[in-house]
């Protein structure tokens, strides 16, 4: 018997990948494990998995060599090629040899314990999972909906502008690429107890191993969250995201210290090996507010344009660029005469704009505004 | 001008690698001292050898670890076991190495002039 199989995740990685998961035609698990490197091949095992059992595998409560040595259906299969499909041939054998087992022990992780509920949503959605956990000082397992609504909202766009901060400052190739919508919205599709416990999940681009591009932005939400002694290094901190993500996260702060409400932020992705955990409670909002508002330049966004004017109205102080980078239109406002005397259409100019979003309401599109801070012929 | 202990293809190392430094990762051996075959990368070992999301860049690197923990669980495995772990103490000779895949897992590209005598087995 041959099963064709193909790899999900690489779970273990030692000049080889040494275990991982594959899913035949039907999306049932296998885990597969390199036995041997011999005369330049590979051999594998593997046996069928349910999602209960390699969660509990991923979890680090089941053995290893319990799998293999006692799986849910007796039936193990072997290969030695991993291209883009796996051929496993069957294993005719009653048992596996003792070569082929590991030791008693190998555990994935160190245990994950009461984290298995996310832990599981990670297993089934493949990708990083996030519960938003939200209380107010009436009541620990209700909220009220405007303020669910605006602190979602505002949770999204601090995932979204701090996911594209980190990848304008991470060494990767061609970066365009990832630019798209499903490396930083996130889905909602569950909810549960212990506070109002709202569960979404990410369609973010992920590689084999499990790293899910959405963690960029999670991984820096923690960071311009966290407790700190240091106010300096906070501030730092805060400045690798400085624009957009600030005005936002000063908006959720002042929202949770205004309504008296609890955040719990836990998320989970693939490759992690463990689960991040962090609270802001009224007292930390206000720890944080308090330093944003010490550096208000922090939430300033600068936007340049290069290009010609389509129109300008000197005396109402609006104008109109043609953005010859992206082949774009852009209209924005301008205080006292600094539009006095530029050129329409014939002349480039480069333009430094202050980035406003407008005030932010749940059932409304935001409005971005630009507003003309210099201006100087373009060379 | 490094010397890579193998032909590595374009652009590999990755820009982004760096020099170790004095930093200290673990890696495994067949048995106590340490030999040449101990340093094989996955393509020195296996030519045709080919899996998705493995670059071949990586493919020319070794693995490594600097959480001695996860290097030592990998002796329960089939493939590992009777092996022994080794301590290495990386300078900036020693090669380029970047973090890949998993949290603590190493990908050293190693230069000639990486002297193994020199490395110490710790289990």
């Amino acid at each position: 018997m041959i099963k064709q199989l193909n790899i999900s995740q690489i779970l273990v990685y030692y000049d080889f990948p040494e275990i991982f998961v594959a899913v035949d035609s039907v999306g049932t698990n296998y885990l597969c494990l390199l036995v041997a490197t011999d005369n330049g091949n590979t051999n594998y095992i593997t046996t069928a998995i349910s999602n209960k059992r390699l969660s509990s595998f991923i979890n680090g409560s089941t053995d290893l060599r319990d799998i293999f040595e006692e799986p849910e259906i007796k039936q193990w299969f072997t290969f030695s090629q991993v291209i883009d499909s796996i051929e496993a041939i069957e294993w005719n054998e009653a048992s596996l040899p003792q070569d082929f087992l590991p030791e008693k022990g190998f555990l994935y992780h160190k245990q994950l314990q009461g984290d298995e509920l996310i832990l599981n949503e990670v297993i089934e959605k493949r990708n990083a999972v996030v519960h938003l956990a939200v209380s107010d000082s009436e009541d620990n397992y209700s909220i009220d909906a405007d303020n669910l609504g605006d602190i979602v909202k505002l949770y999204q766009v601090i995932i979204e502008n701090s996911y594209k901060k980190s990848l304008i400052q991470r060494n990767i190739k061609d970066k365009k690429q990832y630019y798209i919508p499903p490396n930083y919205k996130l889905r909602a599709f569950a909810s549960s107890y212990s506070s109002f416990n709202l569960h979404l999940y990410s369609t973010s681009q992920t590689d084999l191993f499990g790293n899910a591009m959405i963690e960029m932005g999670l991984e820096k939400f923690d960071e311009i969250t966290k407790d700190f002694d240091n106010e300096e290094d906070f501030i730092a901190a805060l400045r690798t995201v400085k624009g957009h993500t600030i005005s936002s996260l000063k908006k959720l702060v002042k929202k949770l210290i205004d309504n008296n409400i609890k955040l719990k932020h836990k998320w989970f992705a693939p490759n992690q090996d463990k689960v991040h955990f962090t609270i802001i409670d009224k007292s930390k909002a206000e720890k944080i507010y308090a330093v944003l508002n010490l550096a208000e330049e922090l939430a300033e966004e600068t936007k340049t344009f290069l290009g010609y004017f389509v129109q300008v109205d000197v005396e109402k102080g609006t104008w109109r660029i043609y953005n010859l980078e992206d082949e774009k239109e852009y209209s924005g406002e301008a205080t006292g005469q600094s539009l006095q005397g530029v050129t329409v259409e014939t002349v480039n100019y480069k333009l430094v704009c202050q980035e406003i979003i407008e005030e932010l309401k749940v059932t409304e599109k935001e409005k971005t505004k630009y507003v003309l801070q210099t201006i100087d012929k373009a060379e | 001008m490094k010397q890579w202990s193998e032909i590595l293809p374009d652009q590999c190392p990755p820009d982004n690698s760096f020099e170790p430094d004095g930093l200290v990762f673990y890696r495994l051996c067949a048995s106590p001292p340490p030999t040449e075959e101990d340093f094989k990368s996955q393509r020195a070992n296996c030519p045709t050898c080919n899996f998705n999301n493995v670059s071949e860049c990586i493919t020319h690197s070794l693995s490594v670890w600097d959480d001695i923990d996860k290097c030592l669980n990998l002796l329960k495995l089939p493939r590992h076991k009777g092996k022994a772990a080794m301590k290495l103490e990386l300078s900036s000779n020693d090669g380029l190495v970047l973090q890949t895949f998993k949290p603590n897992h190493y990908s050293w590209w190693r230069t000639k002039s990486f002297d193994i005598s020199l490395v110490t087995t710790t289990q």
